[in-house]
């Protein structure tokens, strides 16, 4: 597109002539700063947040931090979120970036590579030794623990957990879908260590009328209103009684990444991964389906029976999204490969919600016929599973290798997508082209 | 004397920030009604999550009045309404026009 430099020079001014005319009205509609009385510094709250956020660090002068001012970090940190390398950031405000699927080829997803995806601001305090996670609601004795109490009084353990986006391969919806555009990679496994959810609530009593659980993180949301949480979500008791599940406090045996939910967050690996909320502060008993933000409405929801692409469904017709579906990715090789030799070994994962993958299976001649792989078996319930094969191309030309997972019920992956309005749940096979020449 | 060192600050900054044409409007395709999307949308998220979207008119309804009703957004006048639906169902619709610029 030419550019147009009249423009630039007119749209530039303007919003100088606004810093200069109103500072805070500037810095409101920028990064929803709201300036102090005395215009010097801003209130503690979401714009602060945001900044921080932003320039990858809480601001610890912020008080004294004229309204209406840029700072020089921002330029630096563009594109970039402390601590994570090589990640696809789809927005940066909130914070969500994608993992490409080569580089989820560790069989334990490192901290810089594990995707990110935020639905407000993260909280500016994310300090260890003060924080406090409360246990309420239908419970015999609700409680208020730090993290060295959780430790101390619960048996702390270490397990390899599978989180993956709802929306993870929304990109691919026609017509398109809502919400961020997620390819393949808002999916990871990593350590998490942490005590069980069912010890913590265990230890509370959870009373016989109680149906859900409720969470709620410490982030704030995006309008900046405080009054308002950004996501709280939650998982029916049974499910949360799963000893698999973490409240968790480290990741790969250290700090967990600010953007993953630092210091403490719950790990409900093969549901949505909007169920293990990030900058855990409280987790509630309720008589009920938990009716939070993003509970309700269509979030987090598909039609209770398939529709047609494009079908427009009452919001009665939804159903809450459980356990994710069978689903594997190729992490090498990278898609779009040229090979000299014609032999190519094939490497990546599997897993399948509450149930275990079974066999992945491989195809380079489009689906026509299928190769078995060496798949591993998980090193805990909830951790993915690796296959490798080496596959041989008979002619030089143009291929694709296909993965397709079938999990233990016999369950496996569609070729075509099962479409929904909100663009959820899409576990189509994944896969990738290699050019021999 | 605050607000001139303000504005030279962020003159000093503009090649290295968001302030040359495309980045001022965070890459907003140019059209009639993106000066009024932009500042619509930029008080809570980035407009990357809005460049993303492929959505029908209707689509694009829904998501303002969810934005007014649920997440605080301020309700924007009637006229001003109609130029962010115009365009954004023309730029960001379901065929996807501005990302195949």
């Amino acid at each position: 597109m030419p550019r147009d430099d009249t423009t630039t020079h007119q749209d530039t001014l303007k919003l100088y002539e606004l810093y200069e005319q109103d500072p805070a009205l500037a810095d409101r509609l920028l990064y929803g700063r709201v300036a102090h009385g005395d215009r010097r510094g801003f209130l503690r709250g979401a714009g602060l947040a945001a900044m921080g956020a932003l320039v990858g660090a809480a601001i610890p002068f912020h008080r004294t931090m004229p309204s209406g001012f840029v700072p020089l970090a921002l330029a630096a940190t563009e594109g970039e979120i402390p601590g994570k390398e090589g990640l696809t950031i789809l927005n940066d405000r909130p914070v969500n970036a994608e993992t490409p699927a080569h580089l989820l080829n560790d069989e334990i997803t490192p901290t810089s590579r594990h995707f990110v995806r935020n639905n407000g601001i993260p909280p500016d305090e994310m300090d260890a030794q003060s924080w406090r996670l409360t246990i309420d609601g239908l419970v015999d004795k609700p409680m208020t623990l730090s993290i060295d109490e959780l430790s101390k009084q619960f048996e702390v353990v270490t397990q390899q957990l599978t989180i993956e986006c709802g929306g993870n391969g929304r990109a691919f919806f026609e017509p398109p879908a809502k919400g961020n555009q997620w390819t393949y990679g808002a999916v990871a496994c990593s350590e998490w260590t942490g005590v069980r959810l069912a010890d913590v609530l265990k230890a509370a009593g959870v009373k016989p009328n109680v149906v859900y659980t409720a969470h709620v993180g410490a982030d704030t949301h995006l309008s900046g209103d405080p009054d308002k949480l950004p996501i709280s979500r939650g998982v029916p008791i049974e499910k949360a009684m799963n000893p698999s599940n973490l409240i968790a406090f480290a990741q790969n045996g250290a700090a967990i990444n600010p953007m993953n939910g630092a210091p403490l967050r719950l790990v409900i690996p093969g549901w949505p991964g909007s169920c293990s909320q990030k900058w855990l502060k409280r987790v509630w008993l309720r008589d009920k389906v938990h009716d939070g933000p993003k509970m309700t409405g269509t979030a987090y929801r598909v039609p209770r029976d398939p529709v047609a692409p494009g079908t427009k469904v009452a919001k009665e017709d939804f159903v809450i999204i459980e356990a994710m579906p069978v689903k594997s990715l190729i992490t090498s090789p990278e898609t779009g490969i040229t090979l000299e030799q014609r032999e190519l070994p094939v490497h990546g994962h599997a897993w399948a919600g509450d149930d275990e993958v079974k066999s992945v299976q491989l195809s380079i001649d489009f689906g026509a016929t299928w190769i078995a792989t060496d798949l591993t078996s998980p090193r805990n319930p909830y951790a993915w599973q690796s296959f490798s094969k080496t596959v041989s191309f008979p002619s030089p030309g143009y291929y694709e290798v296909w993965a397709r997972a079938t999990d233990t019920k016999g369950r496996e992956q569609p070729f075509a997508i099962a479409w929904n309005p909100k663009g959820y749940l899409n576990n189509s096979l994944h896969r990738v082209a290699v050019t021999v020449l | 004397m605050r607000i001139v060192l303000l504005v030279s600050l962020l003159v000093a900054i503009a090649p290295a920030s968001a302030l040359s044409d495309e980045d001022e409007w965070d890459g907003l395709a140019p059209g009639e009604g993106r000066e009024e999307v932009y500042y619509a949308c930029q008080a809570c998220h980035s407009l990357a999550i809005v460049k993303q979207q492929g959505l029908s008119r209707e689509s694009w309804d829904e998501s303002l009045i969810w934005m007014v009703e649920e997440q605080g957004m301020p309700e924007l006048v009637p006229e001003e309404r109609e130029l962010v639906l115009d365009y954004l169902s023309k730029l960001y619709g379901p065929d996807r026009k501005a990302q195949s610029q």
